[in-house]
């Protein structure tokens, strides 16, 4: 859909008439200010052409001052003068409608044939680039529907003029406010007098229908947030389509748009919830529809709102924020109280009371029509909980943690997200032996009652509580005897207590817990029942927590043992666990075993498709990360796309596993440099997470910090600031201030504070995570060395080095007690780098080799970890000039590092790199190409596209340019530096070191006035932006030195020699 | 450019409608009753109804017509329309205040007085007459989207000419120059448009 700029005509009445005549506008600005254009004036007496334009243009004037205001006030939604005939490859029959955003036209798509609807919107020209793209973006999320109940958008687009528009299925149907008038008017629903009749008929069929379409969106991180009659068209079949789903969104605000609209709001405000007319905008959710499809069912049943809807404005916003509506059953004696409870539970004012999905609701409508008992009237049970957890000031993380307990009867999984996947099929599973499982509900419940009562008011459990506090009292209290007549019971709070200790990094006595509930039910059991498997997948993610993956596979191993043959039911899950084995086994660096089993549960997944697309998605996107997590870029993206592309095309692809393929694809172009892209992917798990969950949950503080790695990738750490700045608020105020989570995210924070410059807020963040860390953990844990480093590293960059030292070694002696290599190593780093910095270069060299020691004796010769210590060590060594130790020394490191050549290829590219670096430093040019030309291949193969990846090309092309292969040269930095600005920060070294190279390159080529001009034009641009180092502008004068000392101009050389000196020192890069 | 609307003024299409002419009832149709519509909406009909009342008001107008009823002397042929689609409107609100079928606000809504339903029509009449010039102006002219995208722009909006240019690239004199040609144009059309009710009043 795009548009040609109009050609000029030279034959026009308005054409400029012969030279020298006054041009349009001076006529135009004359003919409505004759002082404005006073040269105009005198030309007219003698120029009968311009005498007749002028005329005409005054007309024109006249006539539009009537025009123009009637135009501007017609309906906004005419705002567009829409030839009905110019949507190219469309031929348009007629205007169908014409509403609130846009106009709609039925259409004949020419090369299919088909019939569609094209909707216009009405925002044009008036919309900028970034709202159209945005709106674009949130098409494409919409378009991804398919679901027989949602009219599937085709396709959108922008038409001449910067209009915006999209296709979409023409449903020949009519508003159900219209069906239901009819259907009363007909009487065709009133045969039916029982209530038996109602369940199974039309009308509920319909009803369902639309739930089911609903709660498909939902499950795809779309709202509709409009939900009315008049959005649902029901065909002939009475099979509803729901129209602009989501769009609602991509549009602006629907509900505050009606608030600002008196004209329209009477038409729709009926449908909306409590807290849109409250204006909590940021309380709008899934729950919002619900509470639509809530109004929905009501008029359906009863024919009318569910409370008065006409009268002033005011008085129908409180009646829909205060007035409980009558129970449908009132006014329509066919309804039956379970319907009554359907329908009233979707209308509850407080969204926390209502159905939270509409697959909720789903699942109820189903129960009733299949005459099974509601799943509202057991809920109700958690209902109590809550508000007894609430009267009693139970912090809300607590009561979180045992609401849980009470709806579910277990709480295994590791993240929300795939809790309410498994809430689903706990839940199928549960039907199963129901009884016992209420049972367990009942008698956690009533535990938990007695432990909060006992405690309340002036208790050990006050205001004060921590959930810390809260489970050690559970604990005790469990330890004490209670319960003991009730092993299912107990167990099921065991694990509970377990899995939220491992959740708060205490992961001893989540052990402790975990270990009792597995004996607990091995008692009762036996030792290879199928209720031990849920322990003992919570035992190996808290063995995959601690850092002992082989464990955790183990765990997980005798978990997939016991599942055995499993049914087709329970086949998703069984793949689950495979794909968690698999990742435990990749951790523990069994690569081979894991790919294997990757393969295989993929192969099943594939079998496995018509049940369900999430398994398979969720497989690949797991192997994706594997890939990614070895390096293997390329082949990562693949799996990840098609991940993706399955999950999209899928109706049965759950929320979870979407979040999960767009996170993971997301990592790998992040890690690939291609940061925008990712952003893409990272923002649309914002969006669906930011659908679905309360505003204040970890997910969405999670879902923010990916986000922040696209911002922080392209140095943009204002932005990557105030992101997490708000992640952090969210953790904190759901999670506490001693979370391991919080303190991720405060150190992000700290980091992007330190970046800008203020560092006294970041070295308060980062000793605010050593306290918390210390407080959770004790002061000789791993954990609290970390942050120790992490503030160190502040200290060392402020040159406060002796402070820094300290903590640095204190970090490395914990480091070393537990033999954890790979920290240790980043804690001799660190100390390396606090002795450079303070100029003691002989203690910074025994560190390196200190490290080394330390590295073999912890991971044996043959280790990456090894192999990188050693490369910092030759790399030292060549940067202080040792030249013929460090050349041996890159030489055997690039023996050794040969067998990753196939599972790292980026590692040993950069061996190459330095290989070829080192022989480059000494003059053994020849030697030297051939390596970094092995760099480059070997980075093209792994996919990556990282400063690393352009690295060896720079540095061949300077190579290149001292052989005096310019033209060569001129061609690889050219690409390079096309690369960098594509993938890089402006400021990068590798990106300076190639512009600075191609200007040299360029003057032996003889090519000045370009060296000059490039030169000139970075080194503007260095000294403008707030951002670039000081050492920026110093290589590029250094360049620019040498351009005029090619070029023999010696004052220009003379002069940028000295700016040159002027600037500061130059980094001191480990590279 | 000819042809632009209904050229036909109103005592010619009533001649032809006294013989029972099928296109004379057409014209009266196409000429009349979008205005009766907006009118019927102005005064606070729902869309349907306000289509119900158009299409009784049209027969009965032709009905009248053809039995002599209407004189020409006695009054002009708007203030007859008007007369006769303001009893639809009030027998319907009557038959809906009987039925009690809808609560809707039509109990306050009265009939406003002669010169106010005279303006109403006013204003429909010039909605209608501008509405087809937008469309015969789209149909008839060989204008690109774009063309009319910049006139919209420009002389609709008032939009700066420069910018204008800018984003649709071509250049300030060109923006002047169709601002002015497509303002001629839809001037005529509206002309002629408007001569065809010029006896109405």
């Amino acid at each position: 859909m795009n548009s040609t700029p109009p050609t000029p005509k030279t034959t026009d009445a308005f054409d400029r008439g012969a030279s020298g005549c006054p041009t349009p506008q001076r006529l135009e600005a004359h003919a409505a200010d004759p002082s404005a254009a006073p040269e105009v004036a005198g030309h007219l007496a003698g120029c009968g052409a311009c005498q007749a334009l002028h005329r005409e243009i005054s007309a024109n004037a006249e006539f539009l001052r009537e025009f123009g205001p009637w135009w501007r006030q017609r309906d906004s939604t005419h705002g567009v003068i829409l030839p009905t005939d110019d949507v190219p490859g469309y031929r348009v029959l007629e205007e169908i409608f014409r509403g609130g955003q846009g106009v709609v036209y039925k259409a004949i798509q020419a090369a299919t044939k088909r019939t569609v609807a094209i909707k216009m919107l009405a925002a044009g020209g008036f919309a900028t680039p970034m709202q159209r793209a945005r709106f674009e973006r949130e098409i494409e999320i919409v378009g991804t529907l398919r679901h027989p109940n949602i009219v599937t958008i085709y396709e959108s687009g922008s038409l001449a003029g910067g209009r915006v528009g999209f296709t979409m299925e023409y449903v020949d149907g009519r508003p159900l406010d219209e069906w239901i008038a009819q259907q009363r008017a007909e009487g065709r629903d009133s045969a039916a007098r029982r209530p038996a009749a109602l369940r199974g008929g039309t009308l509920m069929t319909l009803f369902r229908a639309t739930c089911d379409a609903v709660s498909y969106a939902h499950q795809r991180g779309v709202i509709h947030r409009d939900l009315k009659p008049s959005n649902i068209l029901v065909d002939a079949h009475h099979q509803p389509h729901i129209l602009d789903f989501g769009l609602a969104k991509a549009l602006g605000d629907a509900s505050q748009r009606e608030l600002t609209r008196s004209g329209e709001f009477m038409g729709t405000i009926a449908y909306a919830a409590p807290e849109q007319v409250r204006g909590q905008h940021g309380d709008v959710d899934t729950r919002t529809d619900v509470y639509a499809l809530g109004v929905i069912a009501y008029q359906m049943l009863t024919g009318r709102a569910p409370y008065p809807t006409d009268g002033p404005l005011s008085t129908v916003v409180r009646n829909i924020i205060e007035l409980e509506p009558p129970r449908p059953s009132v006014l329509n004696p066919r309804v039956d109280g379970e319907l009554d409870t359907i329908v009233l539970k979707a209308l509850s004012k407080d969204p926390e009371r209502r159905y939270q999905s509409a697959a909720a609701l789903l699942v109820d409508v189903d129960h009733y029509q299949a005459g099974e008992p509601l799943d509202a009237r057991r809920d109700s049970l958690a209902y109590v909980v809550r508000k007894f957890l609430r009267r009693h000031r139970v912090p809300a993380v607590i009561a979180a943690a045992f609401v849980v307990v009470v709806t579910v009867g277990f709480f295994t999984t590791l993240t929300f997200w795939r809790r309410a996947v498994r809430e689903r099929n706990e839940a199928r599973v549960a039907r199963v032996d129901e009884r016992r499982q209420r049972q367990i509900a009942e008698a956690v419940n009533q535990f938990l009652q007695e432990l909060f009562a006992g405690a309340d008011p002036d208790s050990r459990l006050g205001q004060q509580a921590t959930l810390r506090d809260a489970l050690a009292l559970a604990a005790e209290r469990l330890e004490e005897g209670a319960l003991q007549s009730q092993p299912d019971v107990h167990a099921a709070l065991r694990l509970t207590i377990g899995d939220v200790f491992r959740q708060l990094g205490r992961f001893e006595e989540a052990e402790v817990h975990l270990r009792r509930a597995l004996e607990l039910r091995t008692a009762q059991y036996g030792s290879a029942h199928r209720q031990l498997v849920p322990v003992l997948e919570s035992l190996a993610r808290l063995a995959a927590d601690r850092g002992a993956p082989q464990a955790a596979a183990e765990s997980m191993r005798r978990a997939i043992e016991i599942c055995g043959a499993p049914t087709a039911a329970e086949d998703a899950e069984l793949l689950e666990r495979k794909g968690l084995l698999a990742i435990f086994l990749a951790r523990a660096g069994d690569h081979a075993e894991a790919a294997g089993l990757f393969s295989d549960a993929l192969a099943a997944a594939r079998r496995g498709r018509r049940e369900s697309e999430t398994p398979l998605v969720r497989l690949a996107s797991d192997y994706g990360d594997f890939l990614r997590e070895r390096g293997r870029l390329l082949e990562a993206e693949a799996w990840l796309r098609e991940a993706l592309a399955l999950c999209r095309g899928s109706n049965t692809c759950d929320e979870a596993a979407l979040c999960g393929a767009l996170t993971n694809l997301g990592g790998v172009l992040l890690q690939s440099g291609d940061a925008f892209a990712a952003r893409q992917y990272f923002e649309e798990v914002l969006t669906i997470r930011r659908a679905h969950a309360r505003a204040d949950h970890p997910g969405i503080a999670d879902a923010i910090n990916n986000l922040v790695g696209t911002y922080d990738a392209l140095g943009d750490s204002q932005e990557s600031a105030a992101l997490l700045r708000d992640a952090l608020e969210i953790a904190r105020s759901s999670l506490g201030r001693d979370h391991p989570r919080v303190c991720w995210f405060a150190r992000n924070l700290a980091g992007q504070l330190e970046k800008l410059g203020r560092l006294g807020e970041s070295e308060g963040l980062l000793r605010e995570i050593v306290a918390a860390n210390e407080r959770t953990y004790g002061a000789s844990d791993p954990k609290t060395a970390e942050s120790l480093l992490a503030c160190a590293g502040l200290l060392t960059r402020q040159r406060r080095l002796d402070e820094a030292a300290a903590m640095q070694r204190r970090a490395a002696v914990i480091f070393r007690a537990h033999q954890l290599a790979e920290n240790l190593a980043n804690a001799e780093i660190a100390i390396y780098q606090s002795e450079l910095a303070a100029g003691r270069a002989l203690a910074a060299e025994c560190v390196l080799r200190l490290g080394v020691i330390d590295l073999r004796r912890l991971r044996g010769d043959n280790h990456p970890s090894v192999i990188a210590a050693l490369n910092r060590l030759w790399m030292r060594l060549n940067d202080v000039g040792r030249q013929a130790e460090a050349l041996e020394g890159v030489e055997y490191l690039y023996e050794l590092c040969q067998p990753w050549r196939e599972d790292h290829p980026a590692f040993v590219a950069n061996a190459a790199n330095n290989l070829a670096l080192v022989r480059h430093r000494v003059g053994d040019l020849p030697s030297a190409e051939p390596a970094y030309r092995a760099a480059i291949a070997l980075h093209e193969r792994a996919g990556t596209l990282s400063g690393d990846a352009i690295q060896p090309r720079v540095n061949l092309a300077i190579l290149l340019t001292s052989l005096a292969r310019e033209e060569e040269a001129a061609l690889m930095f050219e690409r390079a530096i096309g690369e960098a600005d594509r993938r890089l920060p402006r400021w990068e070294m590798v990106r300076i070191n190639a512009i600075c190279g191609y200007l040299r390159c360029l003057a032996q080529l003889g090519r000045h006035e370009l060296a000059e001009q490039i030169g000139l034009n970075e080194f503007q641009r260095a000294r403008e932006a707030a951002d670039a180092p000081e050492w920026v502008p110093q290589l590029l004068a250094r360049s620019l030195a040498d351009v005029y000392a090619e070029w023999d101009r010696p004052e220009e050389r003379v002069a940028w020699r000295a700016i040159a000196q002027a600037c500061e020192t130059l980094p001191t890069d480990g590279r | 450019m000819s042809n632009a609307g209904p050229t036909t003024t109103s005592s010619f299409l009533l001649a032809a409608l006294r013989g029972s002419d099928g296109d004379a009832w057409r014209e009266v149709d196409r000429r009349y009753r979008g205005i009766l519509v907006g009118f019927a909406r102005r005064l606070g009909l729902q869309d349907e109804d306000a289509d119900d009342v158009a299409q009784q008001t049209l027969a009965q107008f032709v009905r009248d017509y053809q039995a002599g009823r209407y004189d020409r002397e006695r009054g002009r042929l708007r203030a007859w329309i008007i007369g006769i689609a303001r009893h639809r409107i009030v027998d319907l609100q009557r038959q809906q205040a009987r039925r009690r079928e809808r609560q809707i606000s039509y109990d306050n809504v009265e009939v406003p007085d002669e010169a106010r339903l005279t303006a109403f029509w006013e204003e429909e009449q010039r909605r209608e007459v501008f509405e087809n010039a937008l469309r015969l102006l789209r149909e008839q002219t060989r204008t690109t989207p774009m063309t009319l995208h910049i006139f919209e722009q420009v002389a609709l909006l008032g939009a700066d000419p420069q910018a204008v240019a800018e984003l649709s690239q071509t250049n300030v004199a060109e923006v002047y120059r169709i601002k002015n040609r497509i303002t001629k144009r839809l001037r005529e059309i509206v002309d002629e448009l408007n001569a065809a009710y010029a006896e109405d009043d």
